[in-house]
Formats: C-alpha cells, sequence, structure tokens
C-alpha cells in the first residue's frame, strides 16, 4: 500500500512538470499560428562598436508542419521572411517572440568593466524601432511595429517584435528588413551599451526559442485604434513594470539594515544574523538562482588556486548545450524532477501525519 | 512577471524571518557568541555554496526550477521537524496553561 503510494506521488511529480513545462512553453502563443524554433544558436561576430554589429543567423530554413498556414520561414542576418497566403484587404498582425539566452554575457560583464553593461537592466528599456515590409518584393510601410520586452527570467529574457499591415492584393510571401540602424538599436536594447569597446572576439548569442503568431484581423479592418490600442496598453504595462521594478528592488536589496525600517531597531540592530540566516540562506540562495542577478552564469568556468597554480575547469555546457542532447536533457530533468517532488511530497506528507500523532514528541531522538 | 512574484515572495519572507529573529539574534550573538560563530558558519557555506551552483548545474545539466526544488527539499528537510514539534510544543503549552 505504501509502495503505491509513493509510486502515485511519483507519477503525479512527473505529471505536474510535464504540466508545467508545456504551460510555460505556450506562455506567448498567444497568437493563431506559431512555430517554435529551439535552440538557433547565432554567430555574433563582435566589432570595435556596436555600430557595425551584425547577427549572423545562417541560412537555415526551417520545416514548417504541413498543418501550418505557416509555410516557409527564413531568418538570415539582417532580415527574416515567411511565405504564407495573403489575401487583399484583410489586415494581419505578426508577432514575433524572441526567447534569448545571452550565455556568455558574463564575459561580456567581465571584459567591460566599468561600462552599463548589465543584462537585467534591460527590463527598464522599450525600444521601437521601424521597419519595413516587402510583400511579393514590393515595399509596403508597416502600419504599426513595436519592440516590446517581456522580461527575463533566469538566463532567459524575452522580447515581442509586433507588426501590423493591411495587404494590397493577393500576396504569397512577406518579407520583414531589418536594416542596420535597426539592427543597431536592438543591441542598444538588448545590451544598453552605447560605447566602444576593445575586443574583438567572436562570441555566442543563442536565440532558444522563438514564436512566430500571425492573427487574420479580416478585410476592412480598421488599423487605427488598434494601433491606438496597443500603444495604450503598453503604455500602461510599462507603468505597472516600473512600479514593479521599484518594488522588486526595494525588496530585493541585500543589504536590508534594520535601522533602513524603524528608529526602534537602533539600538537592537544585530551586526551578524546566527539563527534567522540558517533560515534565511537556502532562501538567498534560491533567490539567487531564480533572479536576474546572476546573468550568463549558468555557463560559468572554474577558476581554482592549487599550490600556486592556477586551474581553469571549462563548464559542462559543451555537452548540456548541443541540440541532440537537448531532449536527454528534459527527459533527464523530468525523471529526477519528479523524484524531487516525490520526496518533498512524501516529507509533507509525513510531517502531516507527525503533527496527528501523538506517540511522535521527538525531534531525531531528542525528547521535546 | 510570475518570477518577479516569486522572489518578491522570497524577498518578503526573508525580511520578515530577518525581523521576528532579531530578539533571539541579538541574544545570541550578544551572549552566545561561540553559538553565533557556529551558525554564522552555516551561512558562510551557503554563501560560498551559490559561486558554485552555476558551474555544478552545468555539468549536471539540471534547470534552475529543479535546482529550486532541490533546495526547497532541502530545506524542508531540516526544517519541517522542527516545525512540526514546535507546532505540538506549541499546543501542549497552550494545554497547561488553559
Amino acid at each position: 500500500m505504501k509502495k503505491c503510494i509513493k509510486l502515485s506521488i511519483l507519477l503525479v511529480g512527473i505529471f505536474c512538470l510535464f504540466i508545467f513545462k508545456e504551460v510555460k512553453a505556450q506562455d506567448f502563443t498567444s497568437g493563431t499560428y506559431y512555430y517554435n524554433y529551439n535552440n538557433i544558436t547565432t554567430g555574433m561576430d563582435i566589432p570595435t562598436s556596436w555600430n557595425s554589429a551584425t547577427m549572423s543567423l545562417g541560412s537555415s530554413t526551417l520545416g514548417i508542419p504541413n498543418n501550418n498556414r505557416l509555410n516557409s520561414w527564413n531568418l538570415r542576418s539582417d532580415w527574416y521572411s515567411f511565405s504564407m497566403n495573403f489575401i487583399n484587404g484583410h489586415s494581419y498582425r505578426v508577432s514575433t517572440v524572441y526567447q534569448i539566452q545571452p550565455y556568455t554575457l558574463g564575459n561580456y560583464d567581465m571584459r567591460l568593466v566599468g561600462a552599463n553593461l548589465k543584462f537585467s537592466s534591460i527590463g527598464k528599456y522599450i525600444a521601437n524601432y521601424e521597419g519595413r515590409a516587402d510583400i511579393d518584393s514590393v515595399s509596403q510601410t508597416i502600419s504599426y511595429t513595436d519592440l516590446k520586452y517581456n522580461g527575463c527570467s533566469g538566463n532567459y529574457c524575452t522580447w515581442t517584435n509586433t507588426f501590423a499591415f493591411t495587404a494590397n492584393r493577393n500576396a504569397s510571401s512577406i518579407v520583414l528588413t531589418h536594416g542596420g540602424n535597426n539592427i543597431n538599436q536592438l543591441n542598444k536594447f538588448m545590451f544598453n551599451y552605447d560605447g566602444n569597446y576593445s575586443s574583438n572576439t567572436p562570441e555566442q548569442l543563442k536565440i532558444s526559442t522563438l514564436w512566430v503568431s500571425i492573427d487574420d484581423l479580416g478585410g476592412g479592418t480598421d488599423l487605427g485604434p488598434l494601433v491606438s490600442q496597443q500603444q495604450q496598453t503598453n503604455s500602461f504595462l510599462q507603468q505597472i513594470k516600473e512600479k514593479i521594478n521599484e518594488i522588486y528592488n526595494f525588496m530585493t536589496d541585500t543589504n536590508y539594515d534594520i535601522k533602513d525600517i524603524d528608529d526602534i531597531f537602533n539600538e537592537i540592530s544585530p551586526t551578524s544574523h546566527p539563527i534567522s540566516g540558517v533560515i534565511t540562506a537556502p532562501l538567498n540562495w534560491i533567490n539567487s538562482l531564480n533572479g536576474s542577478d546572476t546573468p550568463g552564469a549558468f555557463c560559468q568556468s572554474l577558476s581554482l588556486t592549487l599550490f600556486q597554480h592556477s586551474i581553469n575547469i571549462p563548464s559542462g555546457c559543451f555537452f548540456w548545450d548541443r541540440q541532440d542532447v537537448e531532449s536527454f536533457r528534459i527527459i533527464w530533468n523530468i525523471i529526477f524532477g519528479g523524484f524531487l517532488i516525490y520526496k518533498l511530497g512524501y516529507r509533507l506528507l509525513k510531517a502531516l501525519n507527525d503533527v496527528f500523532d501523538p506517540t511522535k514528541d521527538e525531534i531525531g531522538g531528542l525528547e521535546v | 512577471m510570475i518570477s518577479i512574484m516569486f522572489d518578491f515572495l522570497i524577498s518578503l519572507f526573508i525580511r520578515i524571518v530577518t525581523i521576528a529573529f532579531i530578539p533571539i539574534d541579538t541574544i545570541v550573538s550578544e551572549y552566545m557568541p561561540n553559538v553565533d560563530s557556529a551558525l554564522s558558519k552555516i551561512t558562510t557555506f551557503f554563501n560560498y555554496l551559490q559561486n558554485y551552483s552555476s558551474f555544478i548545474m552545468s555539468y549536471t545539466g539540471l534547470y534552475r526550477d529543479i535546482i529550486s526544488i532541490c533546495i526547497t527539499l532541502f530545506v524542508a528537510t531540516i526544517t519541517l521537524p522542527t516545525l512540526v514539534h514546535g507546532i505540538k510544543l506549541g499546543l501542549k503549552w497552550w494545554e497547561e496553561l488553559v
């Protein structure tokens, strides 16, 4: 019977993880059609100035499922294109969500000491950049375009590029051009960095996932209200985000001095926190893992000094970041995570049972 | 947004715990310096571990969520028995008083 309960908890744990992963993957798929492009690794050439920075994505054309109206998708260094059947007079809203894992950003930070390069700070900036759509090779100005920051979680940050247009004829393909200034603006937006630097080392920037959603808004749609409404929403969201950031910055200030809270604690402000520290230290650890305070820290190598010799151990990303082990990594995480959830559930149930068990009045053999 | 709220809740809990434990922390640090030193080592140990968690994660291939669950399990393991028996002790005292 006990084994059945244990097995049930384990299965529920694994199931919860599956649900969790699924929900997480669908956070940004609000549009009609979408496509997930996992782990596009881009080569980012670092020149002597951001003004000439380029992102080269190669010439990979993705395999699009047959049941998707998006027929093809092409992502290049300075433009992307997709092909679908556009109907004359219909308006379309296209949203592209980029999820970036800048896992080498720690290196940027190290090389650019003193520069205003804090990945966590990109949340404070929302950049709009102009775009130009070529529909069947005929240039057409996009009615509305917006680049919106969504937020950072751990090593990942996402932003959405949205634009809308009305097709002026039956067409089959659209090309969105990211021109030089736009790329430059994108870099500024991402890195909040506008200066020069000396290194010329090629680095990697990883687009972990890319969502594309296309909404057919129908014929005779006036995009004016849409644009106005969306801009108002963006403005409102920005205000909320700034307020949350203010609260978040205040609450995550690790230099918590009790004196700042109230004068009553002036006399009893301890310099050390022996008891509370035992409880808060693991929580601080969790916070450091979940927060954006450790950007790009996942792939950190380890440097040790042993007998006056410096030893550098490379990070394990050379294995786990390979695309062909991504599935194995997910399964490994689900199994291990399921086991942990099972153990956690088991301990919680045991603790609950102990509360109601009158014979259990001891802590580790010590009777209370 | 959820991540920020999660961080916010943890930070709030940390502050509440810190404030709630001020009297005990003060007593321990003032009158039991050896205990203070010993317990501070635990905090130092966790701070030390923070430096290597990313390196370990890079080799284990575990997601941050899984690591968080792992740490939560560790915290639950060391705190739940104390919490349970604290509740029972409190109830026992309450019964004696009433």
